[in-house]
């Protein structure tokens, strides 16, 4: 019974009235060519500047391009014969890495199923799926990946070259759906086991303080957070508050020391948790009140933190403006005491979109998403001194997510698809160094 | 290291836009719950779909590999965002579905329930269920095993009936 009326649920939101428009589409294809018998292609990243529309970053391309008046995207070269989306990016040792996912052409036969076609796995040890990068001089190099993870959401913290953590991907040894968590050495990577008997769990950020004491975080499917720790033997967990709520996630950990650490996250209210050395314990957010008149639940989130020079933290978020619509929400924990800060006006369309904060060790804060001007989507970078915010829009890339400083520089990743939401243009994944250098 | 650029006939996207779009924009409806994000998503995920089309070994592999996109657009998307956030009301206001006038507070009750689900179990009600996908190929849009996606959705089930009370 419950199946049947899922189905007609189904049907009937897929049934409203849709409308597609196709006007002047250009797409731009990435090259294939032929090494080795296999086929590769150039993943080109085309960041079209002000008067350089048109042009096309390719990976032999040794000289930053100017994408905005403080910005540029570095030459990247990243070869593979899939389709690349970053999800995290790490900085340690002065190095900038990142992690990301490609997504694997099927191959594909048609047959009569109410699908109309069959897709085919290939074999176990066809192309990873799994692409680890770290930024050498003006190009990436591809250290080895994680072998595990087939095409999902992946994140990492890179303690060392030699003790990178990654999580991500779901296993199902049991009945369950539970995380996938693989440690680099320097030589090999390595499976690490996860607590068992929580049901169905995800982790969704990892942060480590040194080699054996690395924090993870995410959140259960039944919406209870979940904290766990690696001593350097096994990984086990943590007894942290789950706020009661109708949807609890944790997103991001911040491993600041041993007796430090900050996981933030969302529920029907912000959530920031604290680990003093001893044990777990959430920390007041004064944002809820501010939400008054937005129907509960779903107000403020926190969705990214980062540690200032000055020992303060910040933390950005979405907070509801409306029914519909939302804005960026700042908070800075100064003096032991979390308030909402003066966020940019990051009018974004109304939409909930992706948003990441960083600190250059300059102490100006910078806050990676999108706005929207004119009906025009635009990458945007907000950078704030302390005192008032300025606003760097970067032309024709839709959207930073993922934000990370090396000393007085901000490495911005997103995406760009050029055109109009009717005339698009292939998209690539984008990187964008902005900053004093 | 020779690159270049190649271009899709532009008929040709249009043809692949015209026939394939509705769908992944329905399938888009589906996992966002609100008209104006699906077709953002649906959007981005033909524009990275008809960039690979050259490299398809085969052509009719495309909506297959247009499905999977959205999924996989939809995922990213939701990290760190309200997924919970569409629910019925706005789904109502916006998408333009009409529905019966009885049976208000249960399809009020499954919708809700529908987007509070984990995304993973939402889109795999979604290909299961609305594209009647068979395990296996759920399992390989999802990127994972025929075990999970049988434990995906048998939570996605029971957190469906969870709300409207227990029902069978």
């Amino acid at each position: 019974m419950i199946e049947a009326k899922i189905r007609d649920l189904l049907a009937e939101i897929a049934s409203a009235p849709i409308d597609v428009h196709f006007d002047d589409v250009r797409v731009r294809v990435r090259r294939r060519r032929i090494q080795n018998g296999t086929l590769s292609v150039l993943l080109s990243v085309s960041l079209i500047g002000a008067g350089v529309a048109g042009a096309s970053m390719l990976g032999h391309s040794r000289r930053a391009r100017p994408v905005s008046s403080g910005c540029d995207a570095p030459p990247t070269k990243i070869e593979t014969r899939d389709s690349l989306q970053i999800t995290d990016v790490d900085v340690a040792g002065g190095t900038v890495w990142a992690i990301g996912s490609m997504f694997k052409s099927p191959e594909v036969r048609p047959i009569s199923s109410p699908s109309g076609v069959e897709i085919r796995r290939g074999p176990e040890n066809e192309p990873k799926n799994i692409l680890l990068m770290r930024a050498d001089d003006g190009s990436w190099d591809q250290p080895p990946a994680p072998p595990q993870g087939n095409g999902t959401e992946l994140h990492f913290d890179v303690i060392a070259a030699n003790d990178i953590w990654v999580t991500g991907g779901t296993s199902n040894n049991s009945a369950n759906v539970e995380p996938l968590v693989q440690h680099w050495n320097g030589s090999t990577w390595t499976r690490v086991e996860v607590p068992h008997g929580l049901g169905s769990y995800e982790l969704r950020a990892v942060d480590g303080v040194e080699s054996n004491d690395v924090w993870f975080v995410g959140a259960t499917f039944d919406r209870r957070t979940v904290v766990m720790h690696w001593d350097g033997t096994a990984i086990r967990r943590a007894d942290a508050p789950s706020p009661d709520s109708s949807y609890v996630t944790l997103e991001r950990v911040l491993a600041i020391a041993r007796d430090d650490v900050w996981a933030v996250g969302w529920g029907d209210r912000p959530i920031a948790l604290h680990w003093d050395g001893g044990r777990w314990s959430e920390t007041k957010i004064p944002s809820a009140q501010t939400d008054a008149g937005i129907q509960a639940p779903w107000k403020t989130t926190l969705e990214g933190i980062a540690a200032a020079p000055n020992g303060d933290l910040v933390a950005v978020g979405h907070r509801q403006t409306g029914p519909r619509t939302s804005d960026v929400a700042v908070m800075r924990y100064h003096n032991e005491k979390w308030s909402q800060v003066d966020a940019p006006t990051m009018d974004n369309g109304g939409q909930a979109l992706l948003v990441d904060i960083a600190v250059t060790s300059d102490g100006t804060i910078w806050i990676a998403s999108r706005t929207t001007e004119n009906g025009i989507v635009a990458a945007t970078l907000a950078k704030s001194n302390g005192s008032t915010w300025s606003i760097e829009r970067i032309p024709s890339v839709q959207m930073l997510s993922l934000i990370a400083s090396q000393g007085n520089q901000v490495f911005a990743f997103g995406e760009a698809y050029h055109g109009s939401p009717h005339a698009p243009q292939i998209d690539t994944d984008v990187i964008v160094r902005c900053g004093a250098s | 290291m020779e690159a270049a650029e190649g271009r899709v006939s532009a008929n040709r996207v249009a043809d692949l836009y015209a026939m394939h779009m509705p769908a992944a924009l329905r399938l888009a409806l589906i996992l966002t719950g609100s008209r104006e994000d699906a077709e953002d998503l649906a959007q981005e995920a033909f524009v990275r779909a008809a960039g690979r089309f050259m490299d398809l070994r085969t052509k009719e592999a495309f909506p297959a590999y247009l499905r999977r996109a959205v999924v996989n657009a939809s995922r990213m998307r939701d990290r760190r965002r309200r997924v919970a956030q569409r629910h019925a009301s706005a789904l109502r206001a916006e998408a333009g579905v009409s529905w019966p006038q009885t049976g208000i507070d249960e399809r009020d009750a499954l919708s809700r329930a529908l987007f509070t689900l984990p995304e993973r179990q939402r889109a795999a009600l979604a290909l299961r269920f609305y594209c009647d996908l068979s395990e296996a190929d759920t399992a390989e849009i999802l990127g994972c095993r025929r075990g999970t996606v049988k434990s995906l959705i048998s939570r996605g089930i029971a957190a469906m009936r969870t709300a409207l009370g227990g029902e069978p």
